[in-house]
């Protein structure tokens, strides 16, 4: 069955082109429909089909083609708003990583959602400023050639905080869009931008891809500076051969604060503005991650390994001087990491009882080496003035996994197994005289996903899954008591624990004819025990269980050649077992609305509009509609290309992100320990203006 | 068919982008009730020691009241403990937020159980809500208290005087009670659900003997036959002295407070 998400014109790769990851291999290529190719260098404007293996859940899709190439955007971030159901929060500026909110879970910055960058993984274990903190700026936009999106645990390569979904991005050029192109762009906040891109087409899926940013950014402090670089060498381009990826990036960014909602009201401040300035962040990366799929046995075995170093920093001040009245809530968190990750998985096909199945084997190992610190700092002059944390830690996850994908029978696919996950913790506080701490902790989790096709036009799905999320390496400290407080200490986090997720999803699609598709998709997801780690307390802290049910549904269709639309809806209610209350910021409902054209007279462009329904916050607040329209317009000629984003084009006051908690920033107001609601705001009316030329 | 499909496609996207125009946010409704230390005494009690303690004067000056609610951490967690670990809102957006602070009563106080009557401390702001716990810090008393100079209080965050009979020995004590800066008490219990409609007068309270069944007093470990070098029956307790620290360790225990509501 072909797989069709016909809001993306998805067209045919190359030959000996390959779906690089392994969830989605490319069982088989076929066109459908004519391609009509423009002479010379122009670009193939075609509607082609690409079948991969079908979903192994309802709720399964794969983000690419036109898409991703039309769709407006700053960074590669802001892709991530193109997958159904998934909110992606800037409270910070342009280079800070987004809040994610998936499926009722808030991520925070990634620590729910999984994301893999040519299978090698990218959240940040431990990171003080948000465990699996998430950052996608190391890649330009323009080589984000596919996003696979598996919502919920279900699949059997799905890690470390996998408990929400993962997303697994391929680097890439599209096969029509190959060749070099050269783009400056201009946008209003004094936003400057160059990128160059240089795949040949005899390159197989190598590229080169370059850009560097410079944007003022709207409102207060959400300025950015980055310069980023990746590349693929495909040692064996008309095969399935050896890949190299390899990417570095460095980028600064203001670090804006959150604005008091009643401030804005009453005209105190502006919407855009915010209370603290000059605060600031930094990103950096190194990545090369090697790809090799060969022959092995009677069997197919994809291996990868890289390795990464990676250095954050940001400081911050979300309450004023509500803290500390003298000197102000300056913080300031510092992370740099080591990582290094191997993985092998082995499928081998087989008959089972006269019916096709493949069984799966994998191992995987990924180890973190970490230097982090946390402390108050003294504004303006930045210098630490209280130590909250400093170590150094070393994380190390190893994985044994074993499934089995059977087809039963026609109308009944199954794919079973389950993963061992063991995470091995040291940690050296140093604050503590250097005192060391360790743990060991194990996980075993168990994935289903059944599939019934029972014709052309329908399917159905079935699908239970465990995912997890291991503990900060910081908490393996909590475990330490306190010696004056022995009652204390029976409560100080105690033994950090994995936190676990048991998702369960079934759904249908339907898709009548090659230019139509409608799925919907239940879920529900259980978390019984959540062991957070509390930064303020240095404490691991067991949040009560949590439940989430919810359901999907999406309307894909192509009404003409040139043109994909694509409206999908998410509603979710995810709440406190044991109190029945919400759980703060997730949105309720969450809408978005596509369009996405390229027409092969050269005309191109985009509408997406998302929309929030009010979202509960903490402390039994409620936040605000949202909604919001951005458009992309472009028209390429020969070998130039200009293209017009509108950010925001209803200008509306978009609070992205609403939060309720205590601040005190105008002094001359009485300091006030009593929630408020807070906002982040979202981008102002904003136009960026693109010129290319391709060569 | 296409223009149907683009129709209700308009019509979706415009439902939305109508609703954000014309909603707002709520905020949880906030609930003014009267505060009080309570004025009316305290009772007698027996020490680990056996002494019967008799206080007679007791003044602490104290700070910015806090209430704070259950919150989501796990419910075997004694709510009071959960309230030691977690001592303030963290606000990150987005990040889990532990601190659970939604009522308060700021400014400065002296208390003194032995008024006569309950002493007004002023009107507490509360978000609705179901709430577990009351924190407040301790002060070192000063004119801004309205403390004379020559006051005992002064320059102290409590003092403590009352007799300790055990057989046919009675001692007469004084303690001065200094607190380091910082110093509070987190998580003294206050079970009350507030909502709109909620009319009621919080009391803050000593309690002498913690209620719970641990049943500790605040002179447990002092040894008063001990501190009376000179036989005259007379104990003074200062800063420095290990019966200071008893105190004041005592003093900081959410078991010896609670809040309270009157009707």
């Amino acid at each position: 069955m072909l797989s069709l998400a016909l809001s993306i014109a998805v067209h045919a790769p190359a030959a000996g082109g390959r779906a690089d990851d392994a969830a989605v291999p490319d069982d088989a290529s076929e066109a459908e429909g004519g391609a009509e190719t423009d002479a010379g260098t122009e670009p193939r404007y075609e509607s082609e089909v690409r079948a991969t293996r079908p979903p192994r859940t309802a709720s399964e899709r794969r983000v690419e083609g036109t898409a991703i190439e039309t769709a407006p955007r700053r960074s590669a971030e802001d892709l991530l708003r193109l997958v159904p159901g998934l909110l992606a929060v800037r409270h910070g500026a342009e280079g800070k990583g987004r809040q994610i909110f998936l499926r009722g879970f808030d991520a925070a910055h990634g620590s729910d959602v999984e994301a893999l960058v040519d299978g090698f993984p990218v959240n940040d274990v431990s990171n003080p400023h948000g465990h699996g903190y998430l950052d996608l700026h190391f890649l330009p936009p323009e080589v984000v050639e596919s996003i696979d999106v598996l919502k919920g645990p279900f699949d059997l390569r799905q890690a470390d905080f996998a408990t929400a979904g993962s997303l697994r991005l391929r680097p890439g050029v599209p096969e029509r869009a190959r060749g070099s192109a050269a783009s400056y762009e201009w946008g209003m906040t004094w936003r400057r931008r160059v990128a160059v891109v240089h795949a040949p087409a005899g390159w197989g899926d190598g590229f080169i891809a370059t850009e560097a940013v410079q944007d003022d950014g709207y409102g207060s402090n959400r300025w950015t500076r980055r310069l980023a670089a990746v590349g693929r060498v495909d040692f064996d381009p008309d095969g399935s051969g050896p890949e190299l990826l390899a990417a570095a990036h460095a980028g600064r960014f203001g670090s804006p604060t959150a604005v008091r909602a009643e401030d804005h009201a009453a005209g105190r401040i502006g919407f855009l503005d915010g209370y603290v300035h000059g605060l600031s962040g930094l990103s950096e990366r190194l990545l090369a991650v090697a790809t090799h799929r060969l022959e092995a046995g009677d069997g197919t075995l994809r291996l990868v390994g890289g390795a990464s170093l990676r250095r954050f920093a940001v400081e911050t001040n979300y309450t004023g001087w509500l803290d500390r009245p003298g000197g102000g809530d300056f913080r300031r968190q510092r992370h740099e990491a080591a990582t290094g990750f191997a993985s092998a998985w082995w499928d081998r096909p087989l008959g089972l009882l006269g019916r096709p199945a493949t069984l799966t084997a994998g191992l995987e190992w990924r180890g973190d080496w970490i230097l982090q610190d946390e402390g108050r700092i003294d504004a303006p002059s930045r210098r630490l003035s209280l130590a909250l944390a400093d170590a150094a830690a070393d994380v190390h996850r190893t994985t044994a996994a074993a499934g089995l994908s059977w087809s039963i029978a026609p109308w009944f696919q199954a794919d079973v197994g389950v993963r061992v996950d063991m995470i091995a913790i040291g940690y050296e506080d140093i604050l503590d005289g250097g005192r060391e701490h360790d743990d060991l902790l194990a996980a075993a989790s168990p994935r289903v996903a059944l599939r019934f096709p029972t014709g052309d036009a329908w399917t159905f799905f079935l699908a239970y899954g465990r995912g997890f999320r291991a503990p900060e390496a910081r908490s393996a400290a909590a475990a330490a008591a306190p010696d004056e407080d022995v009652e204390l200490s029976r409560y100080r986090g105690g033994r950090p624990e994995i936190a676990a997720a048991d998702a369960v999803e079934a759904g249908a699609r339907f898709s009548p004819a090659p230019w139509l598709e409608v799925s919907a998709v239940a879920f529900a997801t259980f978390i019984g025990s959540e062991s957070v780690f509390d930064h303020v307390s240095g404490t691991s802290i067991e949040v009560n269980p949590t439940r989430r049910i919810g359901g999907e549904a999406s309307v894909a269709i192509r009404p003409l050649r040139w043109l994909d639309l694509r409206l999908d809806v998410s509603g979710v209610d995810a709440r406190f077992s044991g109190s029945g209350n919400p759980v703060p910021g997730v949105p309720p409902l969450l809408a978005s609305l596509g369009a996405h054209a390229v027409h092969r007279w050269g005309f191109f462009g985009a509408l997406t509009a998302f929309c929030i329904a009010p979202r509960p916050l903490a402390h039994g607040a409620v936040g605000t509609w949202q909604a919001a329209i951005d458009l992309t317009a472009g028209f390429r000629w020969r070998r130039l290309e200009a293209r017009i984003e509108i950010e925001n084009l209803l200008d509306s006051e978009l609070r992205e992100g609403e939060y309720h908690f205590a601040s005190w920033f105008d002094r001359d107001e009485p300091r006030s320990v009593i929630p408020v609601t807070h906002y982040a705001a979202g981008p102002p009316l904003g136009v960026r203006a693109a010129l290319t030329l391709r060569l | 068919m296409v223009k149907r499909i683009l129709m209700w496609t308009g019509i979706v996207s415009a439902l939305p982008l109508a609703a954000a125009v014309c909603t707002s946010g709520v905020e949880p409704a906030t609930v003014t009730l009267p505060m009080v230390a309570s004025g009316t005494g305290l009772p007698g009690f027996t020490t680990a020691e056996g002494y019967e303690i008799e206080i007679e004067r007791f003044r602490a000056a104290i700070a910015d009241i806090e209430f704070t609610i259950r919150g989501e951490t796990h419910a075997g967690l004694l709510p009071r403990l959960r309230d030691a670990i977690l001592p303030s809102a963290k606000a990150h957006p987005g990040h889990y937020a532990g601190g659970e602070v939604t009522g308060e009563l700021p400014g400065r106080f002296v208390i003194d159980p032995f008024a006569g009557e309950d002493t007004p401390l002023g009107e507490a702001r509360l978000l609705e809500g179901d709430y577990n716990g009351a924190n407040f810090a301790f002060l070192a008393a000063g004119p801004d208290d309205g403390i004379a100079g020559d006051d005992p209080l002064a320059g102290r965050t409590a003092v403590v005087g009352g007799t300790a009979r055990r057989g046919e020995r009675v001692f007469r004590f004084e303690a001065a009670v200094e607190m380091d800066a910082g110093a509070g008490v987190v998580g003294a219990p206050f079970r009350l659900v507030v909502r709109p409609d909620t009319r009621a007068t919080l009391v803050l309270r000593l309690l002498p003997v913690d209620p719970t069944a641990e049943a500790d007093t605040l002179l447990d470990g002092v040894e008063f036959e001990a501190l009376d070098t000179d036989g005259d029956g007379e104990v003074l307790i200062a800063p420095g002295d290990a019966a200071h620290n008893v105190l004041r360790r005592r003093l900081q225990s959410h078991d010896h407070w609670d809040v309270v509501a009157r009707p």
